[in-house]
């Protein structure tokens, strides 16, 4: 194991050609499967129930989004889908509009309902959230069922059959006779889903999706990368909700009528194990998961079925048991459980006269599977047994060269006297506790400026002062910006900050770990992105320039961090002393004129020190100006122009290195006065 | 005035039984950060258990054997659900995890005692008793004193048996109660099974007021988590307040506004005290360490 963290996996690079064209291909024969479905299984029955699968795949796609990318927990999606489907009913109903509104109302409504439920998604997470969002589903469900003059309570609406094209208002004969109308509605549903591949695909490639990602692995350094995560929750909130709103007013005409009691949490359960069972982060992983929730009650409702599916998933489980006994694996007490419960299913199948009536504890037991042994879906676990199917996206920077003259934007004053960033007097209380008891600062432009002092001294609370994850309690912090006013910093968000050219880095690392360090580089580039969604969507040339020259900013960072090798490496896979570089890079991304380095050195190997040194004299003379934390001494003495001690909330001193060095203050706070040390051992 | 003193009168029995549950909620997020998304279904199973055995055992005596046998399905729970998803650490996990064993034990229960809802025989009786103009129903009385007895046990076991400090120990600091030798799984599972107890326990209070059936704990538990937040996640008797307002919420609308909307006011606070204020109105804010 010790092996693997310090030699990075590099993904294998052997099948980038193939695997590039894996998606083309599914998407070719998806087109292909679709267009010649009903024409080779004409049974409307098998026709309808793929456009079930259809609808609930978009849904499911949607909450990809907010599961998968954005990692949050949504019981709500089956009320967003319900809110869809009383759109386009009630629309019928009330102003008897047709199909085409319905769609258009299912998207505009649900999205600002999405807009609601991001409203408490921004304060809260995890179980929290689940509760909020079940909560969401329940009012929901109360309101439809309650607001009888809308809605015609629990007695629901009903439709008539869907008019997609109305020849009648052109006055000519549809062109493929009576047979072919009735796959209209087949071919719009068809043509919708296509249409949500493609967008969630752009979306989830673009700024926005890394976004997404970002704030799921570190909100606190997406923030810290300028990178809002209140807009950006509301934003995949608000994309997701809209695709549940455009499959609701699908299925409000497809099934033709609409019921309050259909979209209840028993509907939201299984689109979570649909997203979770197919796979998360991929286009097919919902696909397959819509799939399998669809036709599971048609399934089981079919005992004989049933008992074949038993025998061979007892089969199955029993080879695969067998073998990991007779080769010994890891894992296989592990898998036992498992193993022996497919077992028994079969026998329980032969017992039973009809499985219809436990549906829900089949379904109890999938979520209870995946959770425990395929928590990345089938599509997940797919990518990880054969590598040419996992996603070629990221291996788009390959072939990109860098150029050092693009490194670093110059947005600072190199030099002068006048103080870049001046602290004045900041005072930060938490509750009686004084971690910054008015402490000045003026750090010169174009200087490396040193922060030190003993564990507990306000060093870090200094750095979290100055990016705005706290907000003093009074003083102020000013920013002289190139115009040469200033600009103050307190009281603004940490992203407004980093926006205005404050970079840092984290004691503890905070990278953005499922993403690889050309993507975590790129989040810091971020600001470099003009388009907007509509952008992202379309993929205007805009916006494929603009990620083009990202990318060459991207590579042209890692190359001068040294990383050039490891683009394609996911962070949380980097050796250490990687990731704190990555760390560095990211932040340069930014194009900062202030970098705040805190404990860049810790943990690191004496070689991968020295490497750093020479990166931040670099950073210096590329003219951003540094505060450095750091508990290394030599490191400080080395590289500081000038050194600031705290040491318990106050600035006991301040000058250059080596004066600071020998300062009786400063030996005091570290040592202890002389006095308290005798005879007693000495912390460095 | 009658009518308003008649509404709080009754949104009281209502709100002891959200404090109940709440309770339990508080007890396992204190030991593991985790709850039970099924205590609603842990809340039904413990009422139509009861029903079984009360013909039988009558329903004094049958309140011990749903309180050992709530306090088993606890220790199933988190066995099952809650620690291989705290071992691979995986907050989806356990919420996916105890969604699904809940949804399990409603679709058993469903096919053991039947869809429709079913009445639980009272123990008291069912005539009113008039207090100052204001109509009391014994089973009323009996759900408070029930749940603040409850509630009370607890506290005492926790506060004096060497068990329950080791689960207050493990509530403030997980890993300094696991080095000092506390078996810090098996807390956890105790509170578990004390969580799942009060909630069968909760059940079977509730049941003889409204209908038993295997859905009867869903929307109580989910109101039931807006009383935890409301009285804050971490703060003890906080839940007692939260459950006396919302119960009181609930009747008030139920009278003034329509039945249909009761349980709108619960859900709604819960969704505005997150929105503005997550830490529940008891709770103290966190500082977020970097």
């Amino acid at each position: 194991m010790a092996q693997s963290t310090l030699a990075p996996t590099v993904a294998p690079a052997a099948t980038p050609g193939f695997s590039r064209h894996v998606g083309a291909l599914g998407a070719i024969l998806l087109v292909v499967f679709l267009a010649a479905f009903p024409h080779v299984i004409t049974s409307s029955y098998y026709v309808h129930l793929l456009i079930v699968i259809a609808i609930y795949a978009i849904l499911i796609l949607g909450l990809d989004i907010v599961v998968g990318y954005t990692g949050q927990v949504s019981l709500g999606h089956a009320g967003l889908f319900g809110v869809g489907a009383y759109a386009a009913a009630i629309l019928f109903l009330k102003f008897k509009l047709g199909i085409w509104a319905g769609l258009l109302a299912g998207i505009g409504f649900t999205s600002v309902f999405g807009l609601l439920l991001a409203v408490p998604a921004l304060r809260v997470t995890g179980p929290y959230l689940a509760m909020v969002t079940l909560a969401f589903g329940t009012i929901i469900q109360i309101f439809i069922n309650e607001l009888t003059p809308i809605t015609n309570g629990p007695l629901g609406i009903t439709l008539p059959p869907a008019r997609v094209i109305d020849f009648a208002m052109f006055g000519i004969t549809p062109p493929w006779g009576a047979a072919g109308r009735k796959l209209e509605f087949y071919y719009l549903v068809c043509a919708a889903l296509l249409l949500t591949i493609l967008v969630v695909n752009r979306v989830v490639r673009s700024p926005f999706g890394r976004a997404f990602e970002a704030l799921r692995d570190s909100p606190i350094a997406c923030d810290c990368m300028g990178v809002s995560v209140y807009r950006y929750k509301v934003y995949a909130f608000v994309v997701s909700a809209a695709l549940a709103g455009l499959a609701g007013a699908l299925f409000a005409w497809s099934e033709r009528y609409v019921a309050p009691n259909s979209y209840g949490f028993e509907l939201t359960v299984l689109f979570l194990l649909a997203v979770t069972m197919g796979g998360r982060k991929s286009r097919a992983g919902p696909l397959i998961g819509s799939a399998i929730i669809v036709m599971m009650p048609n399934i089981l409702a079919d005992i004989e079925l049933v008992r074949i599916m038993a025998g061979i998933i007892a089969a199955v489980a029993l080879v695969v048991g067998a073998l990991a006994f007779i080769r010994k694996q890891d894992n296989r007490y592990a898998i036992l459980v498992p193993v022996v419960l497919c077992i028994l299913f079969f026998p329980a199948t032969l017992a039973l006269q009809s499985v219809t009536d436990f549906r829900l504890t089949v379904f109890g037991l999938m979520i209870l599977f995946v959770v425990y042994y395929l928590p990345d879906g089938i599509v997940g676990f797919l990518r990880d047994k054969i590598p040419a199917l996992r996603p070629a996206h990221t291996a788009e920077g390959r072939t990109v060269q860098a150029e050092g003259a693009a490194l670093i934007a110059q947005r600072g004053r190199a030099a002068g006297t006048e103080p870049l960033l001046t602290v004045d007097q900041a005072l930060m209380q938490f509750g009686g506790l004084k971690a910054l008891a008015g402490v000045d600062l003026a750090v010169r432009p174009g200087t490396i400026h040193g922060l030190i002092g003993p564990n507990g001294s306000g060093k870090s609370t200094m750095m979290n002062v100055l990016t705005g994850i706290y907000k003093p309690t009074a003083g102020s912090v000013t920013l002289a910006t190139a115009g040469g006013q200033a600009r103050r910093l307190d009281g603004r968000t940490p992203s407004e900050i980093a926006l205005a050219g404050v970079a840092r880095t984290f004691q503890n690392v905070q990278l953005f770990r499922e993403m690889t360090a050309l993507e975590n580089v790129l989040v810091g580039l971020h600001h470099a992105f003009h388009g907007t969604i509509v952008d992202a969507i379309l993929g205007t040339p805009r916006r494929r320039r603009e990620e083009r020259e990202a990318r060459t900013r991207a590579m042209a960072i890692l190359d001068f961090m040294g990383l050039a090798s490891l683009a394609q490496v996911e962070a949380r896979n980097l050796p250490y002393g990687k990731q704190r570089l990555l760390e560095i890079g990211r932040a340069l991304a930014l194009d900062p004129v202030l970098l705040l380095l805190d404990e860049p050195a810790a943990g690191l190997t004496a070689p991968d020190i020295a490497d750093l040194t020479a990166i931040i004299r670099k950073i210096r003379d590329a003219g951003i100006t540094v505060i450095l934390i750091e508990h290394h001494m030599d490191v400080v003495m080395g590289l500081c122009d000038r050194v600031s001690v705290l040491d318990f909330g106050h600035k006991i001193a301040e000058g250059g290195a080596r004066e600071v060095q020998q300062d009786p203050k400063v030996i005091e706070a570290y040592l202890g006065s002389p006095a308290e040390t005798e005879g007693q051992p000495v912390h460095a | 005035m009658t009518i308003f003193l008649q509404l709080v009168a009754s949104g009281v029995a209502v709100g002891m039984i959200y404090a109940a549950i709440a309770f339990g909620y508080q007890l396992t997020f204190a030991t593991s950060k985790t709850l039970n998304f099924g205590q609603g279904e842990a809340l039904a199973l413990g009422a139509l258990f009861g029903l079984t055995l009360a013909p039988f055992t009558g329903y004094w005596l049958m309140i011990p054997l749903v309180l050992v046998f709530g306090f088993a399905l606890g220790a199933v729970v988190e066995r099952l659900a809650v620690r291989p998803a705290v071992k691979i650490k995986s907050e989806y996990g356990w919420i996916m995890a105890t969604i699904a064993l809940g949804i399990i034990f409603k679709n058993l229960a469903e096919n053991i005692w039947g869809r429709d809802d079913l009445k639980f025989p009272s123990p008291l009786p069912e005539e009113a008793i008039q207090v100052a103009g204001v109509r009391i129903l014994p089973m009323e009385l009996l759900i408070i004193a029930g749940a603040l007895l409850m509630m009370l046990a607890v506290e005492i076991f926790n506060r004096k048996s060497i068990w329950g400090k080791a689960v207050i120990a493990t509530s403030n600091d997980i890993d300094a109660a696991g080095l000092m030798g506390i078996n810090t799984k098996r807390v956890i599972t105790l509170s578990y099974s004390i969580s799942a107890m009060t909630a069968a326990f909760a059940g079977v209070l509730v049941a003889p007021v409204t209908l038993t059936g295997a859905t009867m704990g869903a929307v109580l538990a989910l109101k039931a988590f807006a009383v935890a937040i409301i009285g804050g996640l971490e703060s003890g008797l906080g839940v007692i307040v939260g459950g006396l307002i919302l119960g009181v919420a609930e009747t008030m609308t139920g009278f003034y506004i329509s039945t249909g909307y009761k349980d709108v006011p619960g859900l709604i606070l819960l969704l505005v005290v997150l929105s503005v204020r997550p830490v529940g109105l008891f709770g103290k804010a966190v500082i977020k360490k970097v």
